[in-house]
């Protein structure tokens, strides 16, 4: 599927380097010293079993929860050191699709496009409403604009997020389990939006992702979080984690397979 | 090593009590700060907050809670008027419940049980609205755009709450008097014209004017707490009863002291 796009993006992406970043809930230390690069303009997901602090480092990169020690640079700046104006400056190039949708209940599907532009000033009304329903018909939602969240689905309420995570044209987006509750057609189609939005408006992307189709179809590199250990294993390409990864986990991982039955078998 | 013992377990749970409260009134005067700071700018109309917020926030602050404050407000003065016919026919004195009346629900009852049933119905419905925000990620959808919770969510309710109550209370004036005229007039055959000539006695402009100020602070109390407390709450549905029933708490216990300062301060004024 071929999505076509007007606009490109007004800022172009950002280097973003993690370097150190270790996160924990007062003594207990979810992930430490992980470091990994997203290009400009590239994809990165960053992949792990459950409960491995892969959405806990994403909410670490869009500024809602402060790492323990470690920075997140975009540009070479910390984002972390930065005074806050300069924070809620570049926070205003991402956009962000939370796991849950995380959509403004009280508020129709196209009021929710509308809402980040109408707040930060960006244009008069209708081009805030043409726009929105640009990116909802992107998204394949035109006909459900004017819907609240609680009347559409799990997977329709994915999609709006993303219509909405779009609205500000984003430099950097950050999608966490963007195709969990979608089905393969669906999840496929996803994949074709967010290739088609690194292609058009020269987005960078970091995904967090369970679905390993996803992860060989349009990342770049990616990023293995071992819950075991609590780090997090160097950055490659999927395909040479999958072949030549640096341990049986991330191996066995990336081909679905489990590591206990591989090694009890004779 | 052996497990502490009950005292020392008890003086910790006191410990752990104290310092959340102590965080929960840090964390709700940060909030009221962060809201006279967001004041100029929302009078000059710049503040990153829907008017239909506003709107709805009215609504459901104001015209949406009559019926229960008409309800309650009828039937407190109309217990002050049988508890003080009662008292006072004893001595030929039934005519003097209007003054009892009069000042009870003026000065005290109407701006405090209107406040009561604002914390239990709008304040609650605030703390359960920004609590189930919470824990759908709502408000995080907020903050990466670089927009204020203070100023989106908590301003407008806040202000509708400081807004509504005096009005609501004026309000509940009217009715806890006619309450009070309705008893009067079927258990002591008190006529209106009577009544109203006593109530008229009695009553000067400061007694609307002290439950007219109390109202302000309860709403701004009551505006700031609910909101915090939805904040505040985590992310399980288990959290959403837990902020709205410590919402309704805080904000009783919190009028009753409001009121208890109020009149310490106004008997130190004789006033």
């Amino acid at each position: 599927m071929l999505f076509m796009f007007d606009d490109r993006s007004p800022t172009r992406a950002p280097s973003i380097e993690v370097r150190g970043l270790t996160m924990a809930f007062a003594a207990r230390v979810i992930m430490r010293d992980v470091d990994f690069t997203v290009k400009p303009g590239s994809i990165l997901a960053l992949i792990g079993g459950s409960g491995s602090g892969k959405s806990t480092i994403l909410r670490a990169m869009v500024g809602l929860l402060r790492p323990a020690s470690g920075s997140v640079a975009y540009d070479g700046a910390d984002y972390w050191s930065s005074p806050p104006a300069d924070r809620t400056a570049l926070a205003r190039r991402f956009g962000v699709l939370f796991q849950g949708g995380a959509l403004w209940s009280s508020l129709t599907l196209e009021e929710n496009v509308i809402l980040p532009m109408q707040m930060l000033g960006r244009g008069t009304r209708r081009d805030w409403t043409t726009k929105a329903r640009e990116r909802l018909e992107m998204v394949g939602l035109a006909d459900a604009a004017a819907r609240l969240p609680a009347e559409i689905s799990g997977g329709m309420r994915k999609r709006a997020g993303i219509a909405r995570a779009l609205a500000l044209d984003p430099s950097v987006l950050f999608l966490d389990e963007p195709s969990a509750g979608l089905d393969p057609i669906a999840s496929r189609r996803l994949d074709d939006l967010l290739l088609s939005l690194r292609e058009h408006l020269g987005a960078s992307i970091v995904i967090v992702t369970h679905e390993l189709a996803s992860v060989f179809a349009i990342a770049d590199t990616c990023v293995f979080l071992d819950a075991g250990t609590q780090t997090a294993l160097p950055q490659d390409r999927p395909t040479e984690l999958r072949d030549h990864g640096p341990t049986p986990l991330v191996r066995a991982f990336l081909r679905r397979e489990d590591p206990n039955e591989r090694r009890s078998a004779p | 090593m052996s497990s502490p013992g009950p005292l020392i377990r008890a003086a910790a749970g006191i410990g752990r009590g104290v310092e959340g409260v102590a965080y929960g009134v840090a964390g709700a005067t940060a909030l009221f700060g962060g809201l006279l700071l967001a004041l100029p700018a929302a009078l000059r109309g710049s503040v990153r907050a829907r008017r239909s917020d506003f709107v709805d926030a009215l609504a459901e602050a104001g015209y949406r809670a009559l019926p229960i404050v008409t309800v309650v407000n009828f039937l407190v003065g109309g217990i002050l008027a049988f508890v003080g016919a009662v008292q006072l026919v004893r001595f030929g004195a039934g005519i003097y419940v209007a003054n009892l009346v009069g000042i009870a629900v003026v000065r005290e009852m109407a701006a405090v049980m209107t406040a009561i049933v604002m914390a239990g119905r709008t304040g609650a419905s605030f703390a359960a609205r920004l609590a189930t925000m919470q824990g759908n990620e709502e408000v995080d959808a907020l903050v990466v755009l670089g927009i204020s919770p203070v100023e989106h969510l908590v301003l407008p309710r806040a202000a509708a709450l400081t807004i509504t109550l005096p009005l609501l209370y004026l309000y509940g004036c009217a009715v806890g008097l006619l309450g009070g005229l309705a008893v009067s007039a079927l258990l002591l055959d008190v006529g209106t014209a009577a009544f109203v000539g006593q109530l008229r006695e009695a009553l000067n402009a400061d007694q609307f004017v002290i439950g007219f100020v109390k109202c302000l602070a309860f709403g701004a109390f009551l505006g700031v707490t609910s909101c915090h407390v939805g904040l505040r709450a985590g992310r399980s549905a288990a959290e959403v009863g837990r902020a709205t029933t410590s919402a309704v708490v805080i904000g009783i216990v919190g009028i009753i002291a409001i009121d208890a300062a109020f009149a310490l301060f106004l008997n130190a004024l004789h006033v």
